[in-house]
């Protein structure tokens, strides 16, 4: 199997650092980064198979995640995009899939879990 | 920030000075004396959501020293891989209660707009009137369903922490029986520093104190069949002001401390 290239976009730098830790291996390659500006640079200048985004990365109002998942679907519409949340609604969970997302994940998620979920997406 | 907090000298500290100040029966001196503490609450919960990352930056950089000591010793390898699993878990636990926080923190600063209009002591925000600014039956809701959230908010972390610390303490001792003594100096110090629970206890029962002392002063204004409503329905955590806050009511009850839900769906 190919290694599939992630971008984990959280702003939180300790589950950046920790969750890159366990996913990282031959099957996966991680890049990090924790701001939108960057991530969407990143996006740019690199392929990804899968972006892993948290749903908010500023304050609690935020929605960038989802501003990066209309950016992947209008722009690279080969990548999956994973969206992840600590304070979700079925109403977000609804609009993420209407938008495009392949997942739609409430923390705290197993590591064990999103790991599986990354090697087992069909991607391309 | 976390084992440095003093609550006589800082924050919420000053809510004890607030709660001194509620003793009148007047709804206009209530309302201001409401928003005086409901901005300590507001402080409290700022520094809660804020003042915890460096402690769990730490934790996942702790994670490096594991990686290293199980290349030494990778009889350890699998042992230590469960339980690092189960930080990275835990480790969301931080992003989770931030976010909890946040909201109690914006609700409150919602109602503290609403009691502008009672700090006025304009005649339509006397107690039991919906027009104008807050009732005192919408305060003592907010302060009986905020401090509901806020408490299970804590209790989550708390234990999540609690959980924290012994599963990285399974992982030093791992590494211990395989590498040997003096293998896992790093990993010892990183669970000793680890207070950060310790911190949101203090500064949680702070806000909770001024909210309850809140809750205690709108009793005499609530009539009792509402009184009793409110007591009740505290359950179902959803608040005047703010929306829906319910406890994030998590489940880590499990070994794993995984809380997929039914939302998950695999590709």
């Amino acid at each position: 199997m190919d290694q599939k290239k992630v971008l984990l976009v959280d702003d939180e730098t300790a589950f950046l650092l920790s969750a890159r830790k366990v996913l990282e291996g031959p099957d996966l390659s991680i890049d990090t980064v924790d701001n939108f500006e960057e991530a969407i640079e990143m996006i740019e200048h690199s392929h990804y198979d899968i972006v892993v985004t948290d749903i908010r990365l500023t304050d609690v109002t935020s929605r960038e995640g989802m501003d990066i998942l209309r950016y992947v679907t209008e722009r690279h519409p080969g990548t999956k995009v994973i969206l992840l949340t600590g304070y979700g609604s079925p109403e977000i969970m609804e609009k993420a899939y209407a938008m495009g997302a392949a997942n739609y994940l409430e923390k705290p998620l197993s590591g064990s879990i999103l790991k599986s979920i990354l090697k087992n997406a069909r991607c391309g | 920030m976390t084992g440095k907090f003093y609550p006589g000298r800082q924050g919420p500290g000053s809510i004890a000075s607030c709660r001194s100040s509620t003793g009148t029966r007047a709804w206009p001196d209530i309302a201001r004396s409401a928003r005086q503490a409901l901005h300590c609450c507001v402080r409290g919960l700022s520094m809660l959501s804020s003042s915890t990352e460096d402690e769990f930056i730490m934790i996942a950089e702790t994670l490096e020293d594991v990686s290293r000591q199980t290349r030494k010793a990778p009889a350890s390898a699998g042992g230590v891989e469960l339980n690092v699993e189960d930080v990275v878990t835990l480790i969301q636990f931080h992003d989770i209660t931030r976010q909890q926080f946040e909201r109690s923190s914006a609700a409150c600063r919602a109602m503290i707009k609403k009691l502008a209009a009672a700090d006025s002591g304009r005649p339509e925000t006397a107690p039991g009137q919906k027009s104008g600014g807050a009732s005192a039956e919408e305060l003592a809701r907010f302060c009986v369903c905020q401090a509901k959230a806020i408490e299970e908010t804590r209790e989550t972390f708390v234990a999540s922490v609690t959980r924290l610390i012994r599963k990285i303490g399974l992982i030093a001792d791992e590494i211990r029986k395989t590498a040997g003594n003096g293998a896992d100096a790093g990993i010892e110090t990183a669970v000793h520093g680890i207070c950060v629970h310790k911190f949101v206890n203090i500064v949680a029962e702070e806000v909770l104190s001024a909210l309850n002392d809140l809750r205690v002063e709108m009793r005499p204004f609530v009539p009792e069949e509402m009184w009793e409503k409110i007591t009740v329905s505290s359950g179902r955590t959803e608040t005047a002001t703010g929306g829906e806050t319910s406890g994030i009511g998590t489940d880590i009850s499990s070994e794993t401390g995984s809380s997929l839900g039914d939302n998950v769906q695999l590709f």
